[in-house]
Formats: structure tokens, sequence, C-alpha cells
């Protein structure tokens, strides 16, 4: 289990991360969003003993992290922007990484380079950013860590690899218990993989709960009224936006499920459909509520 | 476990050792060519008759070579860079700092592929040395005791470069910043410090000091990057063997405690830590003050050793500019202008303090009773003060209390001439250099610009001529003969004090100028005067010169100038003769010595 208690993290006057607490479940997949600059970068470094924290604490099954290398043997994490020693192969970052991590996996190194298919023995610098993903995917899953953290995981992936890479790293969880934490901007895609998500704003965390949760709570309304929309709903729900379409009126909404229904059926509506929101949206109208929002990009 | 926190990792090393084996081998080539390859060219036969004839120089070709010092200074420099050049980008960094490694093995591996790098080409090296020894007919040239010894040396003294070089890796977060502050920090300080006093000294004294300072060459020798080979030794001094060895230690244990606490988001940064900010930002600007100004003092041409105090913010306000830019990663600084002026407030305020001469440095007269002898002349040597004669030199020592009176008071009016603002036409200044040994041992010295006129006044007393030539005007009886090299002839017994005797007639008779030949409107050359006459052109062709031979107890042969020789128990002095000698060229002619 990952759990990160009030962590503060500086670079110089600027506060990157403010009293930040979340937690991952052992055997989960965690995905961390939120606009850019918000501090999921940080947040991640912190996490895998990069970066030295100002405040707080990062534990991973009861354990710090920093400059634990024991600790370390277990976690593998992929940066968005990757490294690799210009004169580098694949076979040569596996040497490296296999003297580093005890848990290192031939068999499990030759598996993923026949579903890979890249050649071994050549530089990593002359792959394109696609396949250099694949090599650090490749050799850090070769390690069979037990916690996988992962920054854009599959950023510059073609559609096809995609698919690869997310069903390998859920059959890592569910073959062997794996904790991942995910990083991106892809919402969509993280919506089918993560069964927990916490969103990140300006350093600090916004929400973090089950993903299921997270939309049991908010709702999208479409509603119509005969005679214009009543304003007693504006004080008995909660409404995070309020859009109109002639007498149709766009509802985003959060509370119970059931007195919402109430509440609107009470003001006899022509139209009323409540539809579950995506991450997508979830994610948009939770920051839009914080002030980082898209007014009329589309006039 | 805790045990091998403490031990290299083998991965991160093969990592080192893949990335730079073409450093290593590019010092190796070069190393075989300097130091083997160029011996194996040299005249075998010329170095074995050498080293027999002089045991001691048997090995002198390894230590010495110019080429291979600074091929390891270069090598252990550069590896150092490259070596931690994963520390110097945030990717790379992050890469090897979320692998199941500790810091302490991070940088224990680093130093430890560092050494191998340097020091696997030593080795092959000294294996091809070694062979050369024992199969090629090296032997006495280069004894295997000696090789070992040159390993030795190398290593230990490169390895204490690369460990420094290292140690400011982990100060700064760029691999160029290693590059320049590895050798910046050991000279630019030592630099300032020369350039200050040269500054200063040319500023309150009116001079600056010949050769650098003994306390700043022993500090140049306390340095990292420091090879007394550089400055004409034969060899490394055993002390700074040693040193270096130190250096192996504590920079490799500073290293470690420093490392622990760098921060890699550091990356990139030209300070590491915060506390090298301000160092390096005050650091530049000051550098970059002292040489700018020094460098227009240099190329002004006005007659002055005085900073100008607009020239000195100036060049602090671009080095301030320089670094902050360097820091920020910006070209916005001017919201930190503040800790320019701060700065500048600082430098003014000293400025005014020193041109005010508020501590009175600068125009200090001794007092008279505290001096034990008063140098004077248009050079400044501190030898001079033991000298016994200088003859037509332009200077004068004054051991009596009347002659040291003299010299107070001329620099109290070169002192009182150095403020008046308006210059008198006509008027012809140099340099003088007034120098007091004082009672206690210490010397002061101060220069200043004085009419020549004055000069030559003091000079024509009768103090500074017996200073000046004290053999003809107080020691007459020290004198053991005069020779007469024109005319091949020697003057002793009593022509020799006859001789002497009218010499002292015209010494006394004659002012400064007439005893050294000038004509009264000026600089004329003897020789025209000479050319004009045709009874004093005689004169002249006949006999140019006395050499005075006087006692003198020297064991050994000395060293010899324009104005002496010393030979084993025999010191002879020149003394030129000019047509205002009137007297003594009426003797030499009614003697026989004159020519035609």
């Amino acid at each position: 289990m990952i759990q990160i208690d009030a962590l503060t993290k500086r670079f110089d006057e600027h506060v990157a991360l403010k009293n930040v607490s979340l937690t991952v479940e052992k055997g989960s997949v965690y995905g961390l969003v939120g606009p850019n600059g918000s501090g999921k970068t940080t947040l991640i470094k912190c996490l895998c003993g990069v970066y030295r924290t100002d405040g707080g604490q990062i534990t991973v099954d009861g354990e710090a992290v920093y400059d634990n290398a024991l600790l370390k043997e277990r976690i593998a994490y992929i940066p968005d922007d990757l490294y690799f020693p210009p004169t580098f192969t694949p076979k040569d970052m596996a040497k490296l990484y296999s003297s580093l991590y005890p848990g290192f996996s031939e068999e499990r190194y030759r598996e993923l380079g026949q579903l890979f298919q890249l050649d071994e023995t050549k530089r990593i610098a002359r792959f394109s950013k696609g396949m250099q993903k694949q090599v650090a995917f490749w050799i850090l899953m070769s390690c069979r860590p037990q916690v996988i953290i992962l920054d854009e995981p599959v950023d510059g992936l073609d559609p096809v690899m995609r698919k690869k890479v997310w069903s390998i790293l859920l059959r890592e969880v569910e073959e062997r218990g794996v904790t991942v934490l995910i990083s991106s901007h892809n919402l969509r895609e993280l919506e089918d993989v993560c069964d927990h998500v916490g969103i990140l704003h300006q350093g600090e965390v916004l929400l973090s709960k089950a993903l299921s949760d997270m939309k049991s709570d908010t709702f999208k309304l479409q509603v119509a009224f005969d005679e214009g929309f009543p304003e007693v709903l504006h004080q008995e729900l909660d409404i995070l936006n309020h859009t109109e379409s002639g007498r149709v009126h766009m509802l985003i909404l959060r509370g119970d499920r059931q007195a919402i229904m109430e509440a609107i059926a009470a003001q006899n509506p022509i139209l009323a459909d409540l539809i579950p929101l995506t991450l997508e949206e979830v994610f948009i109208y939770e920051l839009g509520g914080k002030g980082y929002d898209f007014k009329n990009i589309l006039a | 476990m805790t045990s091998k926190t403490f031990l290299p990792k083998r991965g991160l090393v093969r990592y080192q050792l893949k990335s730079f084996w073409w450093l290593s081998a590019l010092y190796g080539l070069l190393l075989f060519l300097f130091g083997p390859f160029t011996l194996l060219n040299e005249d075998k036969q010329w170095l074995l008759r050498t080293v027999l004839r002089r045991p001691e120089q048997a090995g002198q070709e390894l230590y010495s070579q110019f080429a291979v010092l600074m091929l390891l200074l270069g090598s252990a420099v550069l590896i150092g860079v490259f070596v931690f050049s994963y520390m110097q980008k945030v990717r790379s960094a992050t890469l090897f700092h979320a692998m199941p490694v500790t810091r302490a093995q991070l940088y224990i591996s680093t130093l430890f592929s560092g050494f191998l790098l340097l020091c696997m080409p030593i080795l092959a090296n000294a294996l091809v040395l070694l062979l050369m020894s024992l199969f090629g007919g090296y032997g006495p040239i280069i004894p295997p005791i000696v090789i070992l010894d040159w390993v030795a040396g190398q290593f230990i003294t490169g390895t204490a470069v690369l460990f420094f070089t290292i140690f400011i890796g982990i100060l700064t977060g760029s691999s160029v910043g290693q590059f320049v502050f590895t050798f910046a920090v050991c000279f630019i300080p030592i630099g300032m410090l020369g350039l200050i006093s040269f500054l200063l000294d040319g500023w309150l004294f009116g001079f600056t000091a010949e050769g650098i300072a003994p306390t700043l060459e022993f500090a140049l020798q306390l340095q990292p990057i420091y090879f007394p080979q550089f400055f004409g030794a034969a060899s490394m001094d055993t002390w700074i063997t040693f040193l270096h060895l130190g250096y192996v230690f504590i920079f490799g244990i500073l290293g470690f405690w420093l490392y622990q606490k760098r921060d890699v988001e550091r990356a990139g940064d030209v300070a590491a830590f915060r506390f090298i900010r301000p160092v390096f930002l005050y650091a530049v600007t000051f550098a970059v003050m002292l040489a700018g100004t020094g460098l227009v003092l240099a190329i002004s041409g006005h007659d002055t050793n005085r900073p100008n105090a607009f020239v000195l913010l100036l060049f602090a306000l671009l080095g301030y500019a320089v670094a902050k830019m360097l820091l920020t990663k910006s070209f916005r600084i001017l919201p930190y202008y503040k800790g320019y002026l701060a700065f500048a407030a600082l430098v003014l305020l000293m400025f005014f303090a020193v041109d005010a001469n508020v501590i009175g440095f600068g125009k200090t007269v001794p007092v008279a009773s505290e001096i034990d002898k008063a140098y004077i002349g248009g050079y400044y040597r501190a030898y001079w003060m033991n000298a016994q004669s200088f003859g037509h030199d332009n200077i004068a020592v004054f051991k009596e209390a009347e002659g040291i009176d003299q010299v107070l008071a001329l620099q109290e009016e070169a002192i009182a001439a150095g403020t008046a603002k308006e210059t008198v036409e006509g008027e012809h200044k140099q340099t003088v250099y007034f120098s007091y040994l004082m009672q206690s041992g210490r010397l002061v010295t101060r220069a200043y610009k004085l009419e020549t006129k004055r000069l030559y006044e003091l000079f024509g007393t009768d103090a500074a001529k017996d200073s000046m030539y004290p053999y003809f005007r107080t020691m007459p009886e020290k004198i053991r003969y005069i020779s007469l090299p024109d005319v091949g002839a020697d003057v002793y017994g009593e022509k020799k004090q006859a001789l002497v005797a009218c010499v002292q007639e015209d010494l006394s008779r004659l002012s400064y100028e007439e005893i050294q030949g000038y004509m009264n409107d000026g600089w004329v050359a003897e020789t025209e005067v000479a050319i004009a006459d045709k009874e004093v052109m005689e004169e002249r062709l006949a006999i140019r010169a006395l050499e005075v031979h006087v006692e003198d107890e020297s064991e050994e042969d000395g060293e010899s100038s324009q104005l002496q020789t010393v030979t084993k128990g025999d010191v002879a002095y020149w003394f030129s003769l000019n047509h205002n000698f009137t007297r003594t060229y009426e003797w030499l002619r009614a003697n026989g010595y004159m020519r035609g």
C-alpha cells in the first residue's frame, strides 16, 4: 500500500505540493489526474524517492521510500520524459537492471521481447519516441516489481500498442496483485483501467476516491419545463453547471440521485433524463468549480 | 546489508565503463605516445651515458615530461566531468535516483568508476615501461623502482584531481560549470588576491612589487591542481604528493557528505546549493570588477595607478548582470537591482576610504630615528640595500642621519607635489622609489613622481656621493689597485693613491649630472660632446673607465653585473669617466697612460 501523508515539496519559493495526502490500496490501479503544472510529476518523483520532500511522509508497505534501496527493488518507475544512456541497447539496459533488481526475470524479458518485437541490439537512441517507451515498459516489467508508477505510459504509442500495454499492466495486477499508479491526461483510457482516481490542482488534492463513487454522486441531467427553469431548484440542488438550449436545460449536479430526481419531479418537468458523467466530464466540472475552466472557447 | 552500502554497484560501474571507455582509451594512447613512445625515440645511448654519469637523473624522463603531466590533469578533470554527468541533467538524474540504489552507492560507484578509467591507462603504460626496463635495455634509464614510484605518483595526484573535480560537480548542476569551476576555484581566488595587491600597491604605494608574493605562492602550491613541474621544478616535492593523498580523502569524504544533501532537481543550475548562490554571484561580480579595472588601467596610458570609481562600478555591474543571468537562467534581472546597489555602495565606501587615505597608509613618512637605511632611486630592488657601491645608476643608499633626513624631506616634497593640480611647463618628472629599511627589519617602500632635477640635486650632495662612490669617498684604503682596461695597465701603490686623489677632487667639484656626463640643458650623449672637441674625443677613446679592485672576503665567484664583477677573493667596480673629469685625465696624460 502506498501512503502519502501531508506531503509538501518546494522549489525555492514555489510550493509545488501542499499538504498532499492520499492512499493507494494494494492491488489497485490509481489514476492521478490534474491540469498542467498541478504537481503530478513532482508527486510521482517524490513517491519514487527521486525528490527529497520538504514535509510529510511517503511510505510503501509501511517503509519510507527515500534512499531506501531495498524498497525500491520492488518499485518500477517509467517517467514521461525518458532517458537512456546514449550508447545503450535494450540488451544493455536489461543487463543494468538485472544487476540492480533481484526480481528481474530473463524469461519474462524474452516473453515481452516477443511481444514488442524490438531489436535488442540496436541503440535505443535510434528508436522512435514510441519505441523508446516500449523499451522502458519491456525492461521494467521484466523486473517483476510490486509497485508500478507510470507517468503518461501510453503517450506516443499507437492504438494497438496502447492496448497491449494496458493488457500487460492489468494482467500484472490480476496475477500478482501489483499496485499501479498512473498519471495521464488521457482520461478516457484511464476510466477503463483505474478503480481509484485522484485529482490534483495547484499542488493540492481536489478529490481522491473510487471511480465508482465519483460517478455515483455527480450527474448530468437533461431537463425541460413548460414555464422556464424554476429558480427554487438553484437553492435545493448543488448545481455545478447550467447551460440552456432553447427550453432544454443541461445541468451538472452533485448529490444523491434519488433526492435529485424527487426535487426535479416536484417541479413537473416535461423532460428529465439523468446521465452518468464520464471521468473527463467529472474532471472538467470539478476543476471548473476551482476556477480552472475554459469559458466560451467556441464562440 | 549495511556493510554493502559502501561498496560500488557492479551494474553502475559497468554502465560508466561502457559509456566512457573511449575517454580512458584515448588517455592511454596519448600517454603512450608522450611516454614510452617518446622515450623509445630518444637516443638510448645518450640517455644511458647521462644516467651513468649522473645516476640521480634516472627516471627524470618520466617525472619531468610536461605533456604527461598535462595529460594527467586534463584526463582526470574530463573523466570527473563525464562520470558525474548523469547528475547534471534532470532526466538522467531521475533515472539513476529512481533505481534501487542508495545515494551512497551511487556516489561510491561514480568515484570507483572514475578511478578505474583514470588508472587503467597508467597501469597499461607502466607495464610497457616495465617491459622496456626489464627486457629492452632501459633498466638504468627507468629502473623498475622508479616506474613504481611514477605510477604511485600518477595515481595519487590523478585521483586527487579526479575527486576534486567530482566534488566541484556536486556544488554545481552543470557539466560545463563543473569543468570551468574546477580550475577557477583553484586559481581565480589567488589571482584575485594578486590583482588586489597589484592594484592597491600601485594606488597606495605608487608602484607594484615584482613577482608573486610568498604567501600567494605558497597558497598556489596548496591547490589540488598544482604541479611544480609547470613552474620549472624537476619533480613533485614529496610533501605535495602527501598533500594530494590527503586531498583524495578530504574530497572523497566531503563529496560523500555533500552528495547526500544535493537535490536532484538542481541539475542544470549553476549553483546546486542555496549557499553557493551568493558566493558565486558576488565572486563573479568582484572578479570581473577587478579584472576589468586592471585592464583599463593597463591600457589607458594615463600616468596614474589610481583606479576610476566609475570604471569599478561599471565592471561590477557587468559581472553582477552576467552572474545573475546564469543563476536565474533568464535575461530578466532588473528586479534584482538591490543586490548590485548594496555591492556598489560597499565598493564606493572602500574606494573613498582608500582614496582619502583614511588609515594614512599611502602617504606615510617614517620616523627618522626608526630608520636603519634609506634608499632612493629610479629602480626598485630590495637587494640594493646591501650593495657596497652603485656608481652611475641613479640610486643611492643613506646610512647616516644627514642623508636619511634629506631623503625624508624629499619624500614629503614628493607627497606635496603629488597633490598639485597644475603641471609646470618644461618640468621633467620620473618615478622615484623611496625605500626604508627600518630598525625592526621591516621594509617600507613607496614610489612617487618626482622632478628629475630635485633627485639630481640630492645625488649631488656629499652624503649621496659618499653613498654612491664609497671607495673613493670614504674608504680609499680598501682600494687594492685600479685597472685601466682600455690600455691594459694596472695602477698600484703611490700612483694609485695619486689617481684616487684626482678622482676624489673631480667628484667633489662636479655636480651629479656632470659626474654622469649630462649637459646642463638636458640629455646630451657623451659621444656628441666628444665629436665636437677633438681633444676630448681623443681622451674618450683613450680611457673610458677605471676598474677599481677592492678588498673582499669572497670565497667563491659571485654574480657579475654591469657595475661589478666578483671572482674569488676579488671585487672589481666599474667606474665610467667622461670629459668632466678633467683632473683625472690630466693625471692620466701626465703619467703616460693616455694613447696618442
